[in-house]
């Protein structure tokens, strides 16, 4: 049994121009100790497939249908009090250090014991410390910080802290949303390479959310790309992003520079992608499309399976 | 931390609010004082007890309870009966001197009233030039005290006025102002140290005597023990006072007053209950209205410095479009009586009914042709008369003053509405009535003190509205008004009426000793001025003061309203 | 810190300097004289530049200036014209009533009206958050006279729960037998009325501006970072939310506070209460310079002091803000 499994997964929002669905039968599952990642450009629907999992959907948002079954409890289904519990308990999220994920007037180790104290009420100050500490060295931030104030903290030291809060309470899943933008690359470098070693260490699943595919292919096992809602393309790494099959994907593996510096041709992707506002008949990306077809705006696409496990949904592939 | 701290601060004051309130509301008024205190509604406290720096109306009220003079006003107006005074002043002709025998009288410490006191006021007043005081003391040559209840003045020459007003100096005791005057005489400011000085305790002759005060919010005074009064009928009158004290508390507002007469918080508010109040109260069974005349006058006056109200006629055009009747019946609500002279009617000795009346009652139309003839007689002419050629009364337009040139606007100037309601929707109207004739005139309110100041001062204006709230019963003010000699900066001759004619007759009113001579040449001047019209005079409000029926009876009602020394002397408690 | 405080109060000491001299400027600048209110006919001429001369004001402008310097230096601040007496014995006789009702007040405000905008923001656009909206918006526009009158004729007039207006009953104040509590008690329930007028005016506009602050604290990342981590919706509310959201309020609440010891000329007037506010209006329509003068003063001193105040505990609120 994979440790997550979202089958059908729709979510609207509803918003003062209608229902806007922003995810629509998304389907894709997570072995414990892999790597998926989300791909697609902003708007995509990937953030909101993160809240969701978290149970964090903005108050106009709502899981319309579909199951997100972590360890065989479906979470769309469970009480807002049993999913407080479930949250960083099992699951937990790594944010984004640029954003202000860490509260400015509050100590960073309060804002840490806090995660652990929530769940585990039994905990004394002193064991909380104690565990807090331990998290400090295990993402290698100096012990003597701990008491410090987030604006202390570099740009690097602030994403570790973050990452050492997810760790907390030995999550089984933990969504990175974006979780190095903003930083400099060689930080970057390090935070991605130190959390796919954590990763591996303690054994969890990571559902990492990026716009940079050639990111997410330096740390994932597993990659989805996402479109305008839908999930066009999945597969293994190799699969998606050394040889991508979907004109999506050819294009966003076409617009980043890669990590290891590799010299290419950045070829950005002409168009918008359609308002998720209303009914589309046909393929979401045929207007942005080299290889549409009159008939591909008509009629939804189908998933094609070209290889084991790389599924993608175009007619043409 | 600081959530956990900012929420037990908040839980702590909360909970000390929510006390507060609760002790608040468990708190019962039990009356522990004795029933028969008075208890009196004022707006404002005294400024000081220091007599001589207690120059406005609520400070007097207070001081005149304490500090007593020779000769009083009898409730009924005119007359002086002998207060301090064993009888009425003898006059000896041939040395221009008066002599006046004190009567046995204390002070409220216990000790003797002496001529040496009277003596003693009078040259306190004159060596400090005392303001208020001076002008009445400046012709006596000589005071002096014959022996220890006689006392001797000596005038420079014949003066109306000692024995109408400085007689009524209020007497102040020799053992506690000497000290204080011989260290102010040495400073170099001797009035400024001597009006600087904290009366805490001032010793008096009055009914009264302070108790305590508790700054902004009451004045506690207890009877005098040693009052000369107590069992004495004077004036017909046995007085007492027969209540043991009285308590002033101090009102920000006449609706808190109002509110506190008719709950029964006080007994008597001491001062004039607006118009729009009148009604409510007299359905209120438990409340009784006085009504009062008031030696008071509101009036509309020109800069005759300037044109064209330099000119008589356009001044007696000006009087006749002023309906002062409109004026009262629907600015002051009926409470008000019209003034035809400026002597209000109700100084009976004084006032002169038969002054020239201008618009007397006449309609609208009758004045906007009576106005209109003035004019058009004097000279002025108009692009659209006010009275067209079928005799009829129109919107006039563009006046013309007799040489041809436009008549420019001008201002009349009005106290702020705030401060006065009734001055300044008076100013409206004279406005409207002066427009509907063409004549363009504007009302302004202005700062009551930028107001004087303009006018009194720096003379620059073209009219105003304003009035007198205490005329003193002692017409010398007409001769301040009106005599060229008071036309010069802080005089009194806002006007510039410049009159030889006037000037004499005022002067020789002045060294009048006769009343009765002086009677008539007051009656001239008023004449005089109606016929002049520096001033318009308008209205003069009448006081209707409220009391609580339950309480105190025995009121006596006199020129002022009920407020005054003879009723607080005489009225008692409610068996 | 202490090199910014110490600097800071170098600050407030210059400007107060300039504010003095421009008051001095201002009130001898303002039409009329403290004589000229004084429209009596008995009055001479005479008599009122005397006493216009006795007052010191005849001297020449720059020695009154130096002179009015020197009071202000001795910390005398010179006699009022008005009641002949010392100026900081007429302000310090009515500043503690006018402190006492007003400061009471702003607290009692700012307390219920940031817990209540707290509320309000945290149930943005549901009943709790409309009514709390709404009864803020119109006490908050209320004409004040107009409610205290209300306030009286319901509750002191018809109801008699409390007396109509004033500060303190004679019974209480002139019984020997009352104690300090029965005092106590006697204030407190005069005080009910003004302060709930005082507070019904004064509570929405805290309220509006915790409530804003909330919400716009609550779209922070924080926020949701807190909510991923599982706390409860109170701990969300009272320990992320709000403190963050304090910062713009604390600066309104340290000026309220400030500006309270100046008190409302109106409200001590429709209550009767003798504090501070009433006598500033009377000295500057009086022309009263020295206690005039003296009053402004205060209110500039304690201003600025509040603003320095507000300064160093923004420090400790926001960590992120160091001097």
């Amino acid at each position: 049994m994979p440790l997550l499994s979202v089958e059908n997964l729709c979510i609207g929002y509803r918003t003062a121009q209608g229902l806007l669905k922003a995810v629509e039968g998304v389907n894709f599952t997570l072995e414990a100790g892999s790597s998926l990642g989300l791909v697609g450009e902003s708007g995509c629907g990937k953030t909101t497939i993160g809240m969701a999992l978290m149970g964090l959907l903005p108050p106009n948002g709502r899981i319309s249908e579909g199951r997100i079954v972590l360890d065989g409890v479906d979470l769309a289904a469970l009480s807002e009090e049993e999913l407080r519990a479930v949250r960083w308990r099992d699951v937990a999220m790594i944010f984004q250090a640029a954003m202000n994920a860490l509260n400015p007037v509050q100590r960073v180790s309060r804002q840490m014991t806090e995660a652990i104290s929530t769940h585990r009420p039994e905990l004394g100050k002193e064991e909380l410390l104690g565990q807090v500490e331990g998290l400090f060295q295990l993402v290698g931030l100096p012990l003597a910080r701990l008491h410090d104030y987030p604006h202390q903290y570099s740009g690097g030291m602030k994403q570790r802290a973050i990452i050492a809060m997810a760790l907390a309470l030995n999550p089984k899943l933990i969504i990175a949303d974006e979780p190095t933008t903003a930083l400099d690359v060689v930080v970057q470098d390090q935070i991605l390479k130190e959390t796919k070693a954590l990763q591996d260490k303690f054994h969890m699943g990571i559902i990492f959310i990026s716009h940079d595919i050639s990111i997410v292919a330096e740390v994932c096992q597993h990659i989805g790309v996402m479109y305008a809602g839908q999930l066009v393309e999945s597969g293994s790494t190799e699969q998606v992003f050394y040889s991508p099959r979907h004109p999506y994907t050819m294009a966003l593996v076409n617009s980043f520079p890669t990590l290891t510096g590799e010299r290419k041709e950045l070829t950005p992707i002409p168009g918008e992608p359609p308002n998720l506002i209303g009914v589309i008949p046909g393929c979401r990306f045929c207007d942005r499309c080299p290889r549409s077809e009159a008939f591909c705006k008509l009629e939804p696409p189908s998933w094609q399976e070209v290889a084991a496990g790389h599924r993608v949904l175009c007619d043409h592939c | 931390m600081a959530a956990g701290v900012g929420e037990k601060i908040r839980r702590a004051l909360l909970g000390a609010a929510a006390a507060l309130l609760c002790l608040g509301l468990a708190a019962g008024a039990a009356r522990a004082l004795s029933d028969d205190i008075i208890r009196v509604g004022v707006l404002e406290e005294p400024k000081s007890l220091n007599l001589w720096l207690a120059n406005d109306t609520w400070s007097q009220r207070v001081v005149d309870l304490i500090y007593e003079p020779l000769y009083v006003h009898g409730p009924k107006g005119q007359e002086l009966v002998p207060w301090l005074a064993a009888g009425p002043p003898q006059f000896d002709a041939a040395q221009l001197a008066y002599t006046v025998k004190l009567r046995p009288a204390k002070w409220s410490d216990g000790s003797d009233l002496t001529a040496q006191d009277v003596v003693f006021t009078g040259k306190l007043i004159q060596d400090f030039q005392m303001p208020l005081h001076s002008s009445k003391w400046k012709f006596i040559k000589k005071v002096e005290a014959l022996d220890k209840h006689t006392v001797r003045y000596w005038l420079q020459k014949p003066k109306a006025i000692f024995l109408s007003r400085t007689l009524l100096t209020p007497i102040v005791q020799k053992k506690q102002w000497e000290p204080i005057a011989k260290s102010a005489q040495g400073a170099q400011k001797p009035l400024q140290v001597l009006l600087r000085h904290k009366m805490d305790k001032p010793v008096g002759t009055g009914p009264f005597m302070l108790a305590s005060w508790k700054r902004g919010v009451f004045v506690y005074l207890l009877r005098n023990p040693h009052f000369f009064g107590r069992n004495q009928t004077i004036a017909g009158y046995p007085l007492g006072p027969y209540i043991k004290g009285m308590i002033l508390k101090v009102f920000g507002t006449a609706d808190a007053a109002v509110l506190a007469l008719r709950k029964g918080e006080i007994d008597y508010y001491w001062n004039s209950i607006q118009p729009g109040y009148i009604q409510q109260i007299k359905d209120d069974p438990e409340v009784k209205l006085f009504v009062n005349k008031k030696s008071a006058v509101y009036f509309l006056g020109f800069n005759l410095r300037k044109a064209p109200f330099n000119d008589v006629n356009f001044r007696r055009a000006v009087a006749t479009l002023v309906s002062k009747e409109f004026i009262i019946q629907r600015i002051l609500q009926g409470e008000a009586e019209v003034m035809h002279s400026l002597v209000p009617p109700g100084n009976e000795f004084y006032y002169n009914p038969q002054v020239p009346r201008y618009g007397d009652g006449l309609d609208w139309n009758q004045r906007v042709q009576t106005a209109y003839q003035i004019l058009k007689k004097a000279g002025y002419t108009w692009q659209v008369p006010p009275v067209n050629a079928s005799g009829e009364v129109v919107k006039g337009q563009g006046i013309r003053l007799p040489g041809g040139q436009p008549l420019a606007e001008f201002t009349i100037l009005t106290p702020p509405a705030d401060y006065d309601p009734h001055r300044a929707m008076s100013g409206q109207m004279i406005q409207e009535w002066l427009r509907a004739v063409g004549i363009p005139a504007l009302s302004r309110p202005m700062s009551f003190g930028a107001m004087v100041q303009r006018i009194k001062d720096q003379r620059d204006f073209d009219c105003f509205v304003l009035g007198y709230a205490k005329l003193s019963l002692d017409p010398g003010y007409l001769r301040a008004f009106f005599h060229s000699a008071m036309d010069r900066p802080r005089g009194y001759n806002m006007s510039g009426y410049r009159n030889p004619d006037f000037d004499r007759l005022a002067d020789e009113s002045e060294n009048a000793m006769d009343p009765a001579v002086r009677r008539q040449l007051i009656h001239k001047m008023q004449a005089m001025i109606m016929q002049d019209l520096p001033y318009v005079p308008l209205y003069n409000p009448l006081v209707v003061e409220g009391v609580r029926k339950n309480r105190f009876s025995g009121w006596v009602p006199s020129l002022g309203g009920i407020g005054n020394e003879w009723s607080f002397c005489v009225i008692k408690l409610v068996k | 810190m202490r090199k910014f405080i110490l600097k800071r109060l170098l600050q407030v000491v210059v400007i107060l300097f300039l504010i003095l001299t421009i008051l001095f400027v201002l009130f001898r600048l303002a039409p009329g004289d403290p004589v000229s209110r004084l429209v009596d006919p008995n009055l001479t001429p005479e008599e009122a530049d005397h006493l216009i001369e006795q007052m010191g004001l005849k001297e020449p402008i720059w020695t009154q200036y130096l002179m009015y310097l020197k009071n202000f230096a001795s910390g005398e601040f010179g006699y009022s014209f008005h009641y002949g007496e010392p100026v900081a014995k007429v302000i310090w006789e009515r500043l503690p009533n006018t402190v006492m009702l007003f400061t009471t007040a702003v607290i009692l405000a700012a307390l219920v009206g940031i817990s209540w905008g707290k509320i309000a923001a945290w149930k943005k656009g549901r009943f709790q958050d409309i009514l709390l909206t709404i009864a803020s918006l119109v006490t908050h526009t209320l004409f004040l006279p107009w409610l205290a009158l209300l306030l009286v004729w319901v509750f002191a007039y018809h109801m008699e729960w409390f007396p109509i207006t004033g500060m303190i009953s004679d019974e209480i104040w002139l019984d020997p037998s009352s104690g300090f509590f029965g005092k106590l008690v006697d204030v407190a329930h005069h005080m009910v009325l003004p302060l709930a007028t005082l507070f019904l005016i004064h509570f929405g506009s805290y309220l509006l501006v915790m409530r804003s602050s909330m919400l716009e604290t609550l779209k922070e990342d924080y926020i949701l970072l807190a909510r991923a981590k599982g706390l409860s919706e109170r701990a969300i509310r009272n320990q992320h939310a709000a403190p963050n959201a304090w910062l713009p309020v604390v600066t309104s609440v340290g000026l309220s506070l400030a500006f309270s010891i100046n008190g409302g000329a109106l409200t001590e007037t429709v209550f009767s209460w003798p504090g501070i506010g009433r006598e500033m209006v009377f000295a500057v329509s009086n022309n009263d310079y020295p206690l005039a003068q003296a009053s402004f003063l205060l209110i500039a001193a304690v201003v600025l002091m509040a603003n320095l105040v507000v300064d160093v505990l923004y420090a400790y609120l926001d960590p992120r803000i160091r001097y």
